[in-house]
């Protein structure tokens, strides 16, 4: 039992960052400009691509540092010259132009990639691992991939409680415009929030794409999570974005670890079921099956009990 | 230094401005009156281009109508909204320091000189913003923007709903921004701040400026404050 916990405990942990990595910048995105970007996680499926196809010929590393940097490029290009000029138009015209954007990257991945799961690896160098606890091992890749999530994390919270910049993007959350009539240029900072928000979820898909997989369906799955994640936390909420992402990344974890299933649980009750019967499928359900629908199940019952989310705020 | 000419401006298709005229000298304090809903909040917004002008704005002697809000700050004109906009998560500093251009101090005013004018500020130096009083938020957001150092600033009826003491205060702070060679245009509704430091002034009726003369004058015109002021 002690090394389950652990085990899932650190796993649930690895996703819970990467779940933030994208929820951050999705949260600051929407705080800022109020647009609820559908499309974010189709940055993140670009970003492990790119790094696939910067894999193949200069190596894993190469694709870490230069994939992120491409995808934020788009990212504020696309605020620059997309949703900039959608804005005038109202929000809805916003969430049309995003959803319109998720669909059409998808599109331009499968035309250039194929619909096939891609071969993206692990580097060579982290394929040991990390360390063996009660016969079982945790990679090096994973121990990886929680350290640049909890160095991204640091790194955020530095610069939006400690610079400048930060201050003035908190600021802008609150009254953009008054930011810009105290002479600072918001539509930049607009577009540079943006472009770190895509960027950092194309790191999340740089890490994540060799373990999560390099298909064309991964903006979808991890998207909706997300998506979830932000509903959770509460909409424009960074430190519910990161109480909801842990929360989901453990329970996600714990399920499929703990791996109880019906038939164990009923047999506590003193219940048994003939394997022939109808519902069989029902009585043999195990929490491993359950894992994936956890996340929505969670969505439900928080906009029935609390409808702002856990660390939201309500409408004014 | 800004002169406004046949200014109009819409919500949507309500026609709030319609062709408002008026000008404000080098140094000098110019109120800007009318009552409830004439639309004086509009052309100090749509000056600042947070509403979409239509018409002349020259600000030392340059179009700004139309231009980004953060270029005409950039140009030295300063603006102190009517509902003070405080950013309640930073600390009372730390709004000052974006009031601040660059992060090089420099020109007319300095954190240390506000924090000597206001130790009541200065006490609350490094709580947040959304924890003061009304009044603390109105000299906050008056001395913030003055941080930028402009050269004419906009002030939406700042003694609004506040204590007398604290009304005193604003007058005060307005006699020194005006003493540094400061132009104001002041939006108001109570008459006796306004003849008491105004040069000049303006009544706006609906959309349009209906009066202008000195506060000398107005005190005799007893038909125009019946018509345009008194309630
Ligand atoms: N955001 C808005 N959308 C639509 N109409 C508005 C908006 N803001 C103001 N108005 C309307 O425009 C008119 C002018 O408003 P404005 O705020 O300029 O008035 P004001 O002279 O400053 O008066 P007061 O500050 O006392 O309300 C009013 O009729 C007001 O109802
Ligand atoms: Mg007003």
């Amino acid at each position: 039992m002690p090394e389950i916990l652990v085990f899932a405990t650190l796993n649930g942990l690895v996703t819970g960052l990467l779940l933030f990595m994208l929820a951050s910048g999705l949260t600051l995105i929407f705080s800022m400009m109020g647009v609820l970007n559908f499309a974010h996680a189709s940055f993140y499926m670009l970003g492990a691509y790119f790094a696939y196809s910067i894999s193949l010929h200069f190596g894993y590393w190469t694709g870490l540092i230069f994939a992120p940097v491409i995808v934020g490029i788009i990212g504020a290009l696309v605020e620059r010259y997309g949703l900039r000029r959608v804005h005038q138009h109202g929000h809805v015209a916003e969430l049309v132009f995003t959803f319109g954007l998720a669909f059409l990257i998808e599109e331009v991945v499968q035309f250039f990639w194929g619909p096939d799961t891609k071969n993206y690896q692990t580097p060579e160098l982290l394929n040991f691992p990390l360390f063996t606890l009660f016969g079982q091992e945790f990679s090096a890749y994973r121990g990886f991939m929680l350290a640049i999530s909890i160095g991204i994390f640091i790194g955020l919270y530095q610069v939006l409680t400690r610079s400048r910049v930060g201050l003035i993007i908190q600021a802008a959350i609150t009254h953009p415009h008054m930011v810009a009539n105290l002479g600072h240029n918001v539509p930049l900072i607009f577009t540079a929030v943006f472009g770190v928000g895509t960027a950092l979820a194309g790191l999340a898909g740089v890490i994540a794409g060799p373990v999560l997989t390099t298909y064309p369906g991964m903006a979808l799955v991890l998207g909706s999570i997300v998506f979830v994640v932000v509903v959770i936390g509460g909409l424009g909420s960074l430190p519910g974005a990161l109480l909801a992402s842990l929360l989901i990344g453990l329970l996600q974890s714990y399920a499929i670890a703990v791996d109880v299933g019906m038939p164990e649980l009923l047999a506590v009750f003193g219940l048994e079921f003939p394997r022939d019967h109808p519902l069989d499928d029902l009585w043999t359900l195990n929490l491993t099956r359950i894992a994936p629908i956890l996340p929505f199940l969670l969505l439900v019952l928080v906009l029935i009990f609390r409808p702002t989310g856990l660390m939201g705020k309500r409408e004014q | 230094m800004l002169e406004v000419a046949d200014l109009n401006a819409w919500y949507g298709k309500s026609h709030v401005l319609r062709g408002v005229s008026f000008a404000v000298g080098g140094g000098e304090i110019v109120s800007l009156l009318g009552r409830n809903g004439v639309g004086r909040s509009t052309t100090v917004k749509a000056i600042m281009g947070e509403v979409h002008p239509e018409g002349l704005i020259r600000f030392k002697g340059e179009q700004i109508a139309g231009r980004p809000s953060y270029e005409i700050a950039r140009r030295g004109l300063g603006y102190v909204p009517e509902n003070r906009e405080i950013f309640p998560t930073l600390t009372v500093r730390q709004n000052l320091l974006l009031g601040m251009k660059s992060t090089s101090p420099s020109g007319r005013w300095s954190i240390k000189e506000v924090f000597a004018m206001f130790p009541l500020l200065a006490d609350r130096a490094e709580v947040p913003g959304g924890a003061l009083s009304g009044g603390e938020q109105q000299l906050l957001s008056m001395c913030r923007t003055l941080m930028g150092d402009p050269d004419m600033v906009l002030i939406d009826e700042p003694t609004e709903g506040l204590a007398p003491k604290i009304v005193e205060q604003v007058g005060d702070l307005l006699r020194e921004i005006a003493s540094r060679g400061v132009a104001i245009l002041l939006v108001e509704q109570k008459l006796n701040i306004a003849l008491r430091i105004s040069n000049r002034l303006y009544i706006m009726g609906q959309g349009q400026v209906v009066w202008e003369g000195t506060p000398e004058s107005l005190k005799q015109a007893n038909e125009v404050r019946a018509e345009w002021l008194e309630v």
